[in-house]
């Protein structure tokens, strides 16, 4: 059987507005300059910074979360230098849940839920959310399908 | 239940986090516009420029006077203050703190917008802006603004100049000295007589300890030996 993994991070497009605050930075920076006006060097180093902290902490963040679902679980992978394994057994997941604010919507991201009882493994601000939830959903049917007669019949 | 106020609690922690970079990029913005499209941009400077010329007078009689000094402060935009002493305290342009502590010191303020007051021996009290300062004949220029900040603490004087021009509203005061109007025709000799005059707009000179006035007044009277009105047509 061919092993097929889904391996997500958190959309990039959550990072729009600091990304847009830098813009406007530049933008005043390019306008200052364009008409020949005197910068403030002390604000200029603030763009510099606030610019390279922003670029520095929206990758970090990014980079801290990653899930991945494979054959036979949910894996969410927490941190960057201390990391957190949290695993859900696919056999464990009862549904999946598919949930979008008015934001998310237009950025066409999503939180995914998969939620096994009293556990929840939420897969946050992932892009394409709705091929995630079609890809879990798959997985669980086929190891229902797979799952042996006597197992079967405990459920 | 414990989740649940655990997660209220961090979505009220994002909310301050992001309150917290929209206000320093907001703080940002504002450091990268305002002095750069707004050069002039100062409550302090732009009251003082409304000030001076809110009480630009429409003086007509040419006065000329050599008298004591008085207590005074000005205040407005003037073209060339120049200062003559020997006083070892600082001078403050922008962040930077310049000790005068040479016999002779000269200040050259160029396009000085600011107070100035005086007493017959000390400056009081100088603050404002220039677009080029000279200490002892070594310019200071500012690199990014148009403008330098000022500020003088108490400095003893022997030589003050304000030209172009120095305003005083109304000034009343006990002198000796001499009054000219309108070109000598008309000559006063005081001594410790009240001189009162309005609306004073000219160059100040302050040298030896006398008091030199050159321009225009409105009103001047003077009372003692000698009560003299006069008083420009309107």
């Amino acid at each position: 059987m061919k092993k097929e993994v889904l391996s997500v991070r958190n959309s990039r497009k959550i990072y729009i507005p600091v990304y847009f605050m830098i813009f406007i930075l530049f933008l005043a920076v390019g306008a200052i300059k364009f008409y020949g006006k005197e910068m403030n060097d002390w604000a200029f180093r603030g763009v510099l910074i606030f610019s390279a902290v922003g670029i520095f902490w929206t990758e970090t963040h990014r980079l801290r979360n990653k899930y991945e679902i494979t054959e036979n679980a949910v894996i969410h992978i927490k941190g960057l230098l201390v990391r957190t394994i949290k695993k859900t057994d696919i056999h464990a997941l009862s549904d999946a849940e598919l949930k979008q604010n008015p934001w998310q919507r237009i950025l066409g991201i999503g939180n995914v839920s998969a939620n096994a009882f009293s556990e929840i493994t939420i897969l946050k601000n992932v892009s394409k959310p709705h091929l995630v939830i079609k890809f879990l959903e798959e997985k669980m049917a086929e190891k229902n399908a797979h799952a042996p007669a006597n197992a079967k019949a405990r459920r | 239940m414990e989740h649940m106020m655990y997660s209220q609690q961090n979505k009220k922690k994002k909310h301050y986090i992001e309150f917290a970079i929209f206000f320093i990029f907001i703080i940002i913005l504002a450091l990268l516009i305002i002095p750069s499209f707004y050069s002039d941009f100062s409550i302090t400077g732009s009251l003082t420029e409304k000030i001076a010329s809110e009480i630009k007078p429409n003086s007509t009689i040419k006065f000329s006077a050599d008298l004591t000094i008085p207590n005074l402060e000005i205040s407005g935009v003037f073209q060339n203050v120049e200062l003559k002493g020997s006083s070892e305290s600082f001078i403050y342009i922008e962040s930077e703190k310049f000790r005068l502590n040479s016999k002779n010191n000269y200040i050259v303020l160029k396009n000085y917008t600011g107070d100035v007051s005086f007493n017959n021996e000390n400056i009081l009290a100088l603050g404002g802006k220039s677009s080029k300062v000279f200490i002892n004949g070594i310019p200071v220029e500012p690199k990014t603004k148009s403008t330098l900040k000022v500020s003088l603490e108490s400095f003893n004087y022997g030589f003050l100049v304000v030209e172009k021009e120095a305003v005083i509203k109304k000034i009343t005061y006990v002198s000796s000295g001499s009054i000219r109007l309108n070109d000598g025709k008309n000559v006063f000799n005081i001594e410790n007589e009240e001189v009162s005059f309005e609306d004073f707009m000219g160059n100040l000179k302050i040298e030896n300890g006398k008091l030199n006035l050159e321009g225009y007044v409105k009103n001047l009277d003077i009372k003692g030996k000698q009560g003299i009105s006069v008083s420009s047509q309107s």
